[in-house]
């Protein structure tokens, strides 16, 4: 007999028993960022090409990612931010209000910056076949909703 | 030749055209478009049918035939849905025509036949 409980089966154990810690586990329906989480799939998954949306403060700070793609998440948020900071002044000068979005165009790919309310972005990196057209049209109803959750 | 407003008119000239588009497929995005009003948005509909021809060319790639698409024709029970891939020039780009007809109003034939002559006629 060398076990703690004395070889008893552990339902069996003396109610003095220290209970063993319990593994913290991830619960997806517990996650407070779940619509979040589902809004950025449902992104990725609509629009073929999407390899990786990704929310950020406008100060370059990552909340949230759903990337599949090689690029780092924290690297892209603050290359949201400064693609905002560049299109946000454009716009300042050019009196054409407040910044909407900006799209990225190279010959592999492409990044998308929209602007989720005043004071966040939502980043969509693409491959070189992403509709971006169609990535607009989709994206559009998604800002809306995560403005709200946000 | 024709510059690309003077061919999305033509194609808004046809009997019957509800809306007409020009569609870079590589984007989605247009390059112009006519019509539409009250029925289609040309510029969702343009993003929606960059999908429909990229399937189409990928079905060819999986057949393995080697072979070019002339139109895609799509009947709906009130419409006709033309698409007409521009045959590629010396820039590479890749566009497509997309004319929308009521399918009472349109004579499907001679609106193919006059669809061809604009899309040869058309210098982007």
């Amino acid at each position: 007999m060398t076990s703690p409980n004395g070889g008893l089966p552990s339902r069996l154990a003396p109610r003095h028993a220290v209970p063993e810690p319990v593994a913290v586990r991830f619960d997806a329906a517990a996650d407070p960022r779940r619509a979040l989480r589902m809004e950025l799939a449902g992104l990725r998954h609509q629009v073929v090409g999407v390899t990786g949306c990704i929310i950020a403060g406008v100060d370059g700070l990552l909340i949230l990612h759903d990337s599949r793609s090689s690029g780092e998440p924290h690297d892209v948020a603050a290359m949201a931010a400064a693609a905002h900071g560049i299109s946000r002044t454009c716009g300042g000068a050019l009196g054409q209000g407040a910044f909407q979005e900006v799209t990225i165009r190279n010959r592999d790919g492409c990044l998308v910056v929209y602007a989720v309310g005043e004071l966040a972005l939502l980043a969509v990196v693409g491959d070189g076949g992403v509709n971006v057209a169609r990535l607009h049209l989709e994206a559009r109803p998604v800002l809306g909703r995560l403005a709200t959750l946000l | 030749m024709a510059n690309i407003e003077t061919a999305l008119k033509e194609c808004m000239g046809l009997e019957g055209a509800i809306g007409v588009a020009l569609v870079d497929y590589t984007s989605g995005l247009t390059l112009g478009y006519l019509g539409g009003d009250g029925v289609m948005d040309m510029t969702v509909a343009a993003a929606a049918n960059t999908d429909v021809v990229r399937a189409k060319i990928r079905a060819l790639e999986l057949l393995g035939l080697r072979d070019g698409i002339e139109d895609i024709l799509i009947t709906l029970d009130s419409q006709y849905h033309l698409i007409r891939l521009l045959r590629s020039r010396t820039t590479g780009d890749a566009l497509f025509l997309y004319l929308a007809l009521n399918k009472s109003r349109a004579n499907l034939g001679l609106a193919r036949h006059q669809l061809r002559k604009i899309e040869a006629d058309l210098d982007v």
